[in-house]
């Protein structure tokens, strides 16, 4: 009962300040014109319009459409991280906690109703991008007179493995916020560690023996792993270029969901209790 | 409506690290009186009230709100309702957004938003972005918060800040009427002139403790009380007044007649045909009792314990012997206690015409007390040196100071004492002295003993020098030894009345004011007994002025933004903790 109330509440804190709305612009420039980018050249590319260079990689007209749809995770995944993680900070940065856990003094249900709606939206932020990727660049794909591959399950396959992989991410991202606190050093660390951090560990892995083992549970990899598809394993030429095969789909699912469960656990005992003054 | 609950404190105390800032605080608040919670800055109000409301984690000790403590509340917002800072909001969000989070985590129905705005007068700007608000528009919308599930217990920290003096009045006014009706109400505050007008009961802590739980009225002594009289004819005056055997004082503002009652002075005043310009009682000035309290110059027996490291033994008496401290004395003379008290106290919320009357009423007053503080040091000092006479004669004959020094002043019969060593003058300030002023520099150096004595040091210095020194020359010589200290606090005395000076311009300007005021309350129906008539009437009027005009009832909100009011009221509180720092400073030497 007052998890329901807390919940409908927290619903509401996301969809009255602007936050929500701004991102999901952000999130629908950037992973829409990406795809509608990589769409055109991939596509132009195995079609012959374009002459790739000798040595390039070959593209198989069939390779193309989870590359690009996946795009909606391999690279959208930092705004579901980034909504997730606001959703906590902005409470601290404005000391609206205090309101809030007046309201609802049990603050395991408080924090319970934050894990509730950042499944939503992280729902709603896959659908997003899911829509961003997907319109683009299946247009591009058939307008090159390539097949979109929607008759495929693995399509929808991947488009599922999507969504859960994006809900992941927000409650990572609620998970880091609760942690962390302070929204100014979490969004750096977010945007620091998915940005650059990772992509870099991830491109060294190809260089050093016995890394890729170990880049294939950042949090980035196993999102991959888990979506199924990644404009990252995708250009590697789905080959063990890094030295280990990425994990099942499910093990990245695992490996995804125990970082949320563990930043998570860690904030509600080490930063959620505490006082707030 | 939700019944008020009984708030208990109960051994709560509170350790951040090394520092303690609440320590075995116990108090119990009742509900259908405005409680005020009083306490200098850092004296551990927030925490206390954060730990009620299970915000912060007592170290020890419980906090309960009708015997639970908050997070067992079912429906906390239903049964208490807290404004604890001005800055709680999204400023992304509207405020009727604002309350709509939390009235969705209560589970109250979307329509106790718009009631709660319309309360507190921001019905208008409801869908505008907090962000743009002032800070008295967002105390408001704290205050809507804490209306938002009409709870039966309000807990306020400080709403009075960035309140303009009508959003002052109408906050005073509101929660009178929700203590009238039957709600706890405990309202914190640094100003005891603040709480001073709304509360009843009162608890003051200072560094954590608690250093008095009582009514407003058990803080002074009425025999503390004084009658000031002037005449433009003084000389027919002070002739009336001896031969009426009335005992009196020279002062710059007039003539002080401790003994005998107001009526009694203007009987004599009368009989003798004399025209009066000044004719008023006064008792001790609570802001002073407040700041020694806190200082620990004074105990307070429902304290329950004295304030670890301040030794003063009879914390029973404390209460009445407090004035012969002379940090004290200053306190002791300004007290417009009088004036307030009849009309705020009785039956505040039946009578709109108490209501109507605070802030006129309060600025009169204040003006009263600066002036008397002005004036104060005079009889302060002299009756502080007459008790020190009779204090240092007491020691003299063999009573070791360090147990004596309260008790000894406390029964000194003060008015024989005044006649012994009558107006010194000591600050010599500008006594129209003309009867009687020998002695100015002994007063002063007498007074400086005085202030030593309570806090430890006489049993080391004056003792010995008293025990050899014959009776007579006893004062003079122990006002030698402590001619600095005299000095010293002689200055810390002109300071605040400097001060207060300035406050009671600012504060005359707003008296000026008060016609102005007195004729937006004939406009706009005083905001305390805000009746459902009122809000709907409320709402009616501001259904035509939707766009343009701005509506009676809105006047505080926008006035909220006229800084001249709000800087009168703002500077009078610095000027009253300026008087709080400088008894700290000068006992600072005494106390370690």
């Amino acid at each position: 009962m007052s998890l329901v109330a807390a919940s409908r509440s927290e619903v509401t804190k996301q969809f009255t300040t602007s936050a929500w709305w701004i991102l999901a612009i952000v999130l629908v420039v950037y992973v829409g014109s990406t795809a509608a980018g990589l769409a055109a050249l991939f596509s132009a590319l195995a079609t012959g319009a374009i002459a790739g260079e000798a040595g390039s990689p070959q593209f198989d007209g069939t390779a193309i459409p989870p590359i690009v749809y996946s795009l909606a995770a391999s690279i959208g995944y930092v705004f579901p991280l980034l909504v997730g993680t606001l959703m906590v900070t902005t409470e601290f940065r404005h000391k609206t906690l205090t309101p809030t856990f007046l309201a609802t003094p049990r603050r395991g249900v408080a924090l319970g109703a934050k894990v509730v709606v950042g499944i939503l939206m992280g729902v709603v932020f896959a659908v997003i991008a899911l829509v961003s990727s997907l319109a683009p660049g299946a247009a591009f794909i058939a307008g090159f007179g390539l097949d979109t591959a929607f008759a495929s399950s693995d399509t929808w396959a991947l488009i599922g493995r999507t969504v859960l992989a994006l809900v992941l991410w927000t409650l990572v991202g609620v998970g880091i916020g609760t942690l962390v606190r302070n929204q100014v050093v979490a969004i750096v660390i977010v945007l620091a560690f998915t940005q650059f951090i990772e992509p870099i560990a991830r491109a060294a892995a190809s260089l050093v023996d016995g890394l890729g083992d170990v880049v294939n549970y950042l949090p980035g990899a196993a999102s991959d792993a888990l979506v199924g598809a990644s404009i990252f394993t995708g250009l590697a030429g789905q080959t063990a270029a890094t030295g280990a095969a990425p994990l099942e789909w499910w093990g990245g699912g695992i490996v995804l969901a125990v970082y949320a469960l563990v930043f998570l656990i860690l904030g509600s005992l080490v930063s959620w209790r505490r006082d707030v003054s | 409506m939700p019944d008020g609950q009984v708030l208990e404190f109960s051994g709560v105390t509170k350790r951040f690290g090394a520092v303690t800032a609440v320590s075995g605080f116990s108090a119990r608040v009742e509900p259908g009186v405005v409680t005020g919670f009083l306490g200098p800055n850092g004296a551990g109000k927030t925490t206390t009230l954060r730990i009620l409301l299970g915000l912060v984690r007592a170290s020890e000790g419980t906090a309960t709100i009708g015997g639970q403590p908050y997070a067992k509340l079912r429906h906390p917002l239903q049964a208490v309702g807290a404004v604890l800072e001005a800055s709680s909001f999204h400023p992304g969000r509207t405020a009727a957004n604002h309350l709509k989070v939390y009235a969705q985590a209560a589970g109250l129905p979307a329509g106790r938003v718009d009631d709660a705005l319309a309360t507190v007068g921001l019905a208008e700007v409801a869908g505008r972005k907090v962000g743009g608000f002032s800070l008295g528009m967002r105390q408001r919308l704290g205050l809507a918060y804490a209306l938002l599930g009409d709870p039966g217990v309000l807990v306020l920290d400080e709403p009075a800040n960035g309140l303009d003096p009508e959003g002052i009045k109408w906050m005073r006014g509101l929660l009178r009427e929700l203590a009238r009706q039957g709600r706890t109400v405990l309202v914190s505050s640094h100003l005891l002139a603040e709480v001073q007008q709304t509360a009843d009961a009162l608890l003051i802590i200072s560094q954590g403790r608690l250093v008095f739980q009582g009514h407003i009225d058990e803080l002074t002594d009425p025999t503390e009380y004084v009658t000031v009289v002037d005449s433009p004819d003084r000389a027919a005056l002070t002739a009336a007044l001896r031969e009426a055997g009335l005992d009196y004082e020279v002062l710059r503002s007039g003539l002080t007649v401790r003994s005998g009652d107001t009526l009694d002075v203007g009987r004599v005043a009368a009989a003798a045909g004399i025209a009066l310009s000044t004719l008023q009682r006064r008792g001790p000035g609570l802001e002073e009792v407040f700041l020694d309290l806190v200082n620990g110059a004074r105990v307070h027996a429902s304290a329950g314990a004295p304030i670890a490291g301040v030794p003063i033994a009879a914390p029973v008496d404390a209460e009445a012997e407090a004035p012969a401290e002379a940090a004290a004395a200053p306190a002791a003379e300004p007290a417009p206690v009088d004036e307030p008290a009849p009309v705020d106290e009785p039956a505040p919320a039946e009578e709109p015409a108490a209501v109507d009357e605070p802030v006129g009423e309060e600025s009169v007053v204040e003006t009263d007390a600066a002036i008397v503080v002005e004036a104060a040091d005079t009889p302060a000092t002299e009756d502080a040196d007459a008790r020190a006479t009779e204090d240092a004669l007491d020691e003299a004959l063999g009573a070791p100071a360090a147990t004596t020094p309260d008790e000894a002043v406390g029964e000194a019969p003060a008015d024989e004492a005044v006649r012994e060593t009558p107006a010194d003058g000591a600050p010599a300030d500008d006594a129209p002295a003309d009867d009687a002023l020998p002695h100015a520099s002994f007063a002063v150096a007498t007074t400086g003993i005085i202030e030593v004595i309570p806090d430890g040091m006489a049993p080391d210095d004056p003792a010995p020098d008293d025990a050899p020194a014959g009776a007579e020359s006893e004062p003079e010589a122990t006002g030698h030894v402590w001619a600095m200290p005299a000095a010293a606090s002689a200055d810390a005395e002109t300071a605040p009345a400097v001060d207060e000076t300035v406050g009671a311009e600012l504060v005359e300007d707003t008296a000026d004011e008060a016609p102005v005021e007195e004729t937006a309350d004939d406009v706009w129906p005083p905001a305390e007994p805000r009746t459902e008539a009122d809000e709907e009437a409320d709402r009616f009027f501001s259904a035509f002025d939707a766009g343009d005009g701005e509506p009676a009832p809105d006047a505080p909100t926008t006035e909220g933004d006229d800084p001249a009011p709000d800087e009168g009221a703002g500077d009078d509180p610095p000027a009253a903790s300026d008087t709080g720092d400088a008894p700290a400073e000068h006992e600072g030497g005494e106390q370690r």
